[in-house]
């Protein structure tokens, strides 16, 4: 599915859709991709935003808690959007049982998400796990900007890597790296970030999925200058800022911290930023 | 052919109630923490009959971490969390909720009777509240739910009424005490109306050891809450004379329709805005139709229409509000 170039909407607001589901489809073990009609949020959503989804069966009361998904790639000209998760627990487990033709309510879309610059000189993606699929629609906006762009996605073993017949397909310069093959080591992605520096420029790093790739990524950008900017994810409840549940540990109340639902989940950090501070 | 329209003229339903002063435009609230300004696109101007803020206090009163919520069978186990000081309230949060123009009650916590009359004193020159809901579950010095003591009740109710001329609910918990008792002590010390009751405390755990954290306690609500709530507002009606405001576990209009039944004069929802952000407009609407389907033209003759027996047909099917 492409994504097209997105026009700044002239209203962000989220919103509520009963969305019908178009697909379902398992991706690696335990985890799926969910495809839903739904044109309000596909022709609203920006890269590194996310959906609340509705895991109770029509009609039914629990489990109580919309879960959140980062929105994977969306067509505002077909009017659907999609998402990946794993199944975890019984919220996810439901939501793997749904056939095309079922309805889900998503809510959305939601936060603040990636920041391409102006004045971008390339762009750096680190995922790993999950955390790469809320890369994918900010890779379509840098591929269709041309901007120099590397990818690197980084898993525990092979059938756990997401995302690179999607990356590939864009023409992105892609690594894989993975525990089970020792190339997902830190000193041995670091110097593989060292050769990326050899033969592009780099002013952009956009990391999700792993605090220490955040950390090396932290490191690298402060060497050159460069921003990184992290998809953060949390635990949520309402997804609209009143409940607390993502608030960022600091003093205040909960409403009055930084929530990664409303001031997130994308946070940029400048080089000279300590990443302790984006929390979790 | 010219096709003749008749025009049948059907008289909306009145949802308006009292609270003693205080003068709701229809029976539903949310619940104290269960409301922000992020909720703006779904409940605009006048859906709501009252704001409820989250639980103020005089001062910062624990660091800070993210509220804990955790799924049970049937409902959420809710988490203490830092709420706003006074100066977050004024500063921050009511100019954010002057939009959805509804009468602002804000939730007071203390852990004595000189802290919540300093809170009442202090916000009673503030303009845009309408009035108190005293949060009885807050844990006064020695841990205990301020509730929890019949005369504590009077003396924390009496110490909010005596410095503010601004209507006072009584938030009531059943933690440790017997409601009637509560009721009769939030009356005796001056309440404009009780809110039936605030949600209690319960745990989660997880035996095989994979979910952090293994133990999580909490404040049980949602719909698992409902049957008590219910049994709690009728005994409470049967023992004070001044309004009752219902919570606990109100998913849809029918939840609410019971709690207004067995005599509360309106009702508060929480989790179920959680649920879906639309929720309290969705029972707004529920409440109407279901008033217009019985032929019932004010919400005040469904309030106590059990006690009284004139309730007793067959439930009609009713619009649910979630899912």
């Amino acid at each position: 599915m492409n994504a097209s170039e997105l026009l700044p909407p002239a209203e962000a607001r989220p919103v509520s859709d009963r969305a019908e589901v178009l697909a379902n489809e398992e991706v690696g073990p335990l985890t799926f991709e969910m495809v839903l009609r739904s044109p309000r949020i596909a022709e609203r959503a920006q890269p590194g935003q996310f959906v609340m989804v509705t895991a109770a069966r029509d009609g039914g009361l629990t489990p109580v808690l919309p879960r959140p998904m980062a929105l994977y790639d969306w067509d505002p000209d077909a009017g659907a959007v999609s998402f990946v998760y794993r199944v975890v627990g019984e919220g996810t487990h439901l939501l793997s049982m749904r056939q095309p033709g079922a309805q889900v309510e998503l809510l959305g879309p939601l936060g603040q998400g990636f920041t391409v610059s102006p004045t971008i000189r390339g762009a750096l993606l680190i995922g790993r796990g999950l955390g790469v699929c809320s890369l994918a629609a900010l890779a379509v906006r840098l591929a269709g900007r041309q901007v120099a762009t590397h990818v690197l996605v980084s898993a525990r073993r092979h059938e756990l890597l997401l995302g690179l017949p999607f990356f590939e397909h864009l023409g992105l310069e892609v690594t894989a790296v993975t525990d089970q093959e020792g190339t997902s080591l830190l000193p041995v992605v670091g110097s593989l970030l060292e050769q990326v520096l050899d033969v592009q420029p780099l002013s952009q790093l956009f990391v999700a999925g792993s605090r220490r790739l955040l950390d090396l990524a932290v490191d690298l950008a402060a060497s050159i200058g460069a921003e990184v900017q992290v998809f953060q994810t949390a635990p949520m409840g309402c997804g609209l800022g009143y409940c607390g549940s993502c608030a960022l540990d600091g003093p205040g109340a909960v409403q009055a911290r930084r929530l990664v639902c409303r001031d997130g989940p994308v946070f940029r950090l400048r080089p000279s930023a300590d990443p302790r501070m984006v929390g979790r | 052919m010219t096709f003749e329209r008749r025009t049948r003229w059907v008289v909306e339903p009145s949802l308006a109630v009292e609270l003693g002063s205080l003068k709701l435009a229809n029976p539903v609230m949310p619940a104290s923490g269960c409301f922000g300004p992020g909720l703006a696109p779904w409940l605009g101007p006048n859906r709501l009959g009252a704001l409820v803020t989250p639980t103020v206090s005089l001062r910062r009163l624990r660091p800070g971490g993210p509220r804990c919520l955790v799924e049970t069978g049937g409902g959420l186990l809710v988490g203490d969390a830092a709420g706003p000081t006074v100066d977050d309230l004024v500063d921050d949060l009511l100019p954010k909720y002057a939009p959805f123009r509804a009468p602002c009650l804000v939730s007071l916590g203390g852990g004595d009777s000189s802290e919540l009359g300093a809170l009442a004193e202090r916000l009673s020159g503030e303009r845009d509240i309408a009035g108190f809901e005293l949060n009885l579950a807050f844990r006064g010095v020695d841990g205990e739910a301020l509730g929890s003591d019949p005369d504590r009740v009077e003396r924390m109710v009496r110490a909010v009424v005596d410095r503010s001329e601004l209507p006072v609910l009584a938030k009531l918990t059943s933690e440790g005490v017997s409601i009637a008792d509560a009721a009769r002590a939030g009356e005796a010390g001056g309440a404009t109306a009780l809110t039936v009751a605030a949600s209690l405390p319960a745990l989660a755990i997880d035996v095989t050891g994979q979910q952090a954290p293994v133990a999580a306690s909490g404040y049980l609500c949602g719909p698992a809450a409902r049957p008590l709530a219910l049994a709690l507002v009728r005994r409470v009606v049967r023992v004070v004379s001044i309004p009752v405001v219902g919570v606990g576990g109100v998913s849809t209009a029918r939840d609410a329709v019971e709690l207004l039944a067995v005599g509360a004069r309106a009702v508060q929802v929480g989790t179920a805005t959680l649920v879906r952000p639309d929720a309290m407009a969705r029972i707004v609407d529920g409440i109407a139709l279901f008033l217009r389907q019985e032929g019932i033209g004010d919400v005040r003759d469904l309030i106590g229409s059990l006690e009284r027996g004139s309730i007793g047909r067959a439930t009609p099917e009713g619009p649910r509000a979630t899912g």
